[in-house]
């Protein structure tokens, strides 16, 4: 079957209100006006614009030369404001979604639907019982306006402003993303989902994502990406910051298919108080190029992490990602496992960092990466970081690079498979370990996806 | 349905693995090809099957009365020629289940559901169980297990053709003859067999209409049943 990239449309929709090409204060300022916020938040906006300017390109992973700052569109939106019913959605912007199969995986599956069109959110539904235990999960924009102490108290604790160039560009002009608050002892049943699309023509998405679980709560998030394809560059520098108080759970999971001309440089991170667990599941199918490292923070006693990062590089993609994990505290706990597959030209590297600072006794450790390289044209490269300051730690790591060996195809094709299936079937056969987290309708998405990728690369092989 | 291999000479790493090889296979029949370590059977089946490392010289393979050897591995697979391997790869993620429910839809098609009933019954009696089929591919299988995968896969390919490269190695007893009895039924509804083997414990409970023997590419004799009890007796090698 030929397909083309299935998510490759985009819509003649015209934002209602975009600000004019390139980044300056005033469009900071306008960004800001335009939102009314509180003037602490069009300061912190400003600073971190300064900061931005300030910190040179980071050249140490994936090549970035090809980023014209200038001509980014860095705020847009599509309607007036947040909808909150299905039914208040504009009719356009409904079509595209139905495509996506949105309400059906809401009908399903998902308890509630963040979805973020062009900059900001415009549809937004928070079902009855989530509200009934107290659950915030809206639209970061109206979280700012309508909960402005809570946002307060946690916005930018566990990504400074100033930790990176681009999450920097991210607090000065960030917009839209999603705001979730688990208040003590509630465990959340099913997932709360969010999906994301860009659809403007060299339009930069900068979401915030700010997810707070206090202590004994439980919820899992997942966010999912499809994105029409494009023929100039895009821009998506999202941040993501986790409080996961003590004794909690968060459990995060990003199935990211930017179409293939997007640049992906996200900071995601949590911080693990005591007993807390943070599960990062971060799936890296599209984009030109990906740079991102779920990170946790064990900042308490007894605080765990556990990280599954999955990657596919086809022609022209590289996607640098990993995980990193500071131990802050005694007796935490961490284990990081890195798959990826590149093929047809395609580019993956393993960068991670595994920290233990003084104090943080007895901390474990564990790192385990696969890379499957397809053919000759493709590559992998690792690049692990290990820091411990406490001789107590126990730290492990595991690297294996292997190649579909010509007599497992070999074998499948004498079961009658052709060589696009087989290899399909062997890369599928790699990702499980990611496909199981996943609800089923993920599942079968992603193997459909695989699939897809092996027939484009072996049709230009 | 014959599958007919003519004065095949076959080259692998820039030697000549198999010499003008020539020999019918018929529906229903079973072959016995016999021969030392590295006397060219595994190469011979590689070919059959179109490996990549095997390059063709000389002669020619037919089945259905034309030659298959423009023909991509897979194609000569959905035409019903079966190769099971001495040494099956492990694929892992890949569950044994939805593996043999592909393999089974892709050659007996709508009859897909039936033969995946025999695949179930079969693998209680050759000792797979249930719990074998939730797992990956041939993943962490002993040897014997490797074989028994290969034989559900047999059954689940239906094939015209089996070549079954050491089926029996590694295999204990019980299951053993579940095997022999599974491979006469197959010749018994048509399938034309070939069965490589070192041991002649296969061959007491899956008697071949005729026995091949090979050695340094060459097929250096063929007979009966009787040629099996001269191997037995003095080895491979005629006294001359």
């Amino acid at each position: 079957m030929r397909q083309k990239y299935k998510y490759g449309f985009h819509d003649t929709i015209t934002p209602l209100y975009h600000t004019k090409q390139g980044l300056s204060e005033a469009v900071v300022r306008e960004i800001s006006a335009i939102k009314q916020e509180p003037q602490w938040m069009r300061d912190a906006r400003l600073r971190a614009l300064a900061v931005f300017n300030k910190k040179p390109m980071p050249t140490w992973g994936a090549d970035l030369s090809n980023i014209d700052f200038k001509k980014i569109t860095y705020y847009a939106r599509s309607s007036d404001k947040p909808a909150h019913t299905w039914g208040k959605v504009p009719k356009k912007i409904k079509t595209a979604f139905e495509r996506l199969g949105v309400p059906e995986a809401e009908r399903k599956f998902f308890a509630g639907v963040g979805a973020q069109y062009d900059s900001e959110t415009v549809y937004h539904h928070i079902q009855k019982d989530l509200e009934a235990k107290g659950i915030i999960f809206t639209d970061t924009d109206t979280a700012l306006r309508t909960y402005p102490d809570l946002f307060k108290q946690y916005f930018g604790t566990v990504v400074p402003v100033g930790d990176n160039k681009f999450s920097a560009l991210n607090a000065a002009c960030w917009s839209g993303g999603s705001f979730i608050y688990i208040p003590k002892g509630v465990t959340v049943d099913l997932p709360l989902q969010a999906y994301f699309r860009i659809n403007k023509k060299n339009m930069g998405q900068f979401e915030r994502t700010l997810i707070i679980a206090d202590e004994d709560s439980d919820v899992h998030y997942i966010e999912g990406c499809t994105a029409p394809v494009y023929t100039t560059d895009s821009l998506h520098a999202a941040v993501v910051e986790i409080i996961v108080r003590p004794r909690a759970r968060v459990r995060y999971t990003t199935i990211q298919n930017w179409s293939s001309n997007v640049y992906n440089l996200v900071t995601k991170r949590a911080r693990a108080e005591q007993g807390a667990l943070v599960e990062w599941i971060d799936g890296n199918l599209g984009s030109k190029t990906t740079m991102k490292y779920p990170s946790v923070f064990l900042a308490g006693a007894g605080a765990r992490a556990d990280i599954l990062s999955v990657s596919l590089a086809g022609k022209g993609q590289h996607q640098d990602a990993g995980a990193k994990v500071v131990h802050l505290a005694p007796d935490t706990s961490s284990s990081i496992v890195a798959k990826s597959v590149s093929f047809g030209g395609g580019r993956t590297s393993y960068r991670g960092l595994a920290q233990v600072v003084k104090g943080a006794h007895n901390a474990r450790i564990k790192v385990r990466c696969d890379a499957l390289v397809l053919d000759k044209k493709s590559r992998s490269d690792t690049y692990p970081t290990i820091k411990a300051a406490e001789n107590n730690a126990t730290i492990e790591h595991e690297a294996t690079v292997s190649k579909i060996s010509e007599q497992e195809l070999f074998y499948l094709r004498a079961r009658g498979f052709s060589e696009t299936e087989a290899a399909s079937l062997v890369v599928s056969g790699f990702f499980e370990p990611l496909a199981k987290t996943l609800p089923i309708d993920y599942a079968i998405e992603l193997n459909r996806l695989i699939q897809m990728e092996m027939e484009s690369s072996i049709k230009t092989a | 349905m014959s599958l007919i291999i003519k004065n095949l000479t076959v080259v692998a790493d820039g030697k000549e693995v198999v010499k003008n090889f020539s020999l019918t296979i018929k529906k229903g029949e079973i072959h016995a090809l016999m021969g030392p370590n590295g006397s060219g059977k595994t190469s011979l089946c590689s070919a059959i099957l179109g490996h990549p490392s095997y390059r063709i010289t000389k002669g020619d393979i037919l089945f259905k009365g034309a030659s298959i050897l423009g023909l991509r591995t897979e194609e000569r697979a959905q035409l019903g020629i079966f190769l099971s391997f001495q040494e099956p790869p492990e694929i892992r993620g890949v569950p044994m289940s939805s593996f043999l429910r592909t393999v089974a839809k892709t050659h007996t098609k709508e009859k897909a559901p039936d033969t995946m009933k025999q695949v179930t019954m079969h693998s209680e009696k050759i000792g797979l169980g249930p719990h074998f089929l939730d797992r990956s591919l041939n993943e962490g299988f002993s040897g014997g297990e490797k074989k028994k995968s290969e034989i559900l896969q047999f059954i689940a390919a239906h094939p015209r053709i089996a070549l079954l490269d050491e089926i029996d190695a590694g295999v204990d007893i019980d299951s053993l003859d579940a095997i022999a009895r599974i491979l006469k039924k197959a010749a018994s509804q048509g399938t034309g067999i070939l069965i490589i083997s070192h041991s002649a414990r296969i061959f007491k409970r899956c008697a071949p209409d005729f026995v091949h023997i090979i050695e340094h590419g060459v097929r250096i004799a063929s007979g009966g049943r009787s040629l099996l009890k001269k191997i037995e007796a003095k080895g491979y090698r005629k006294k001359s």
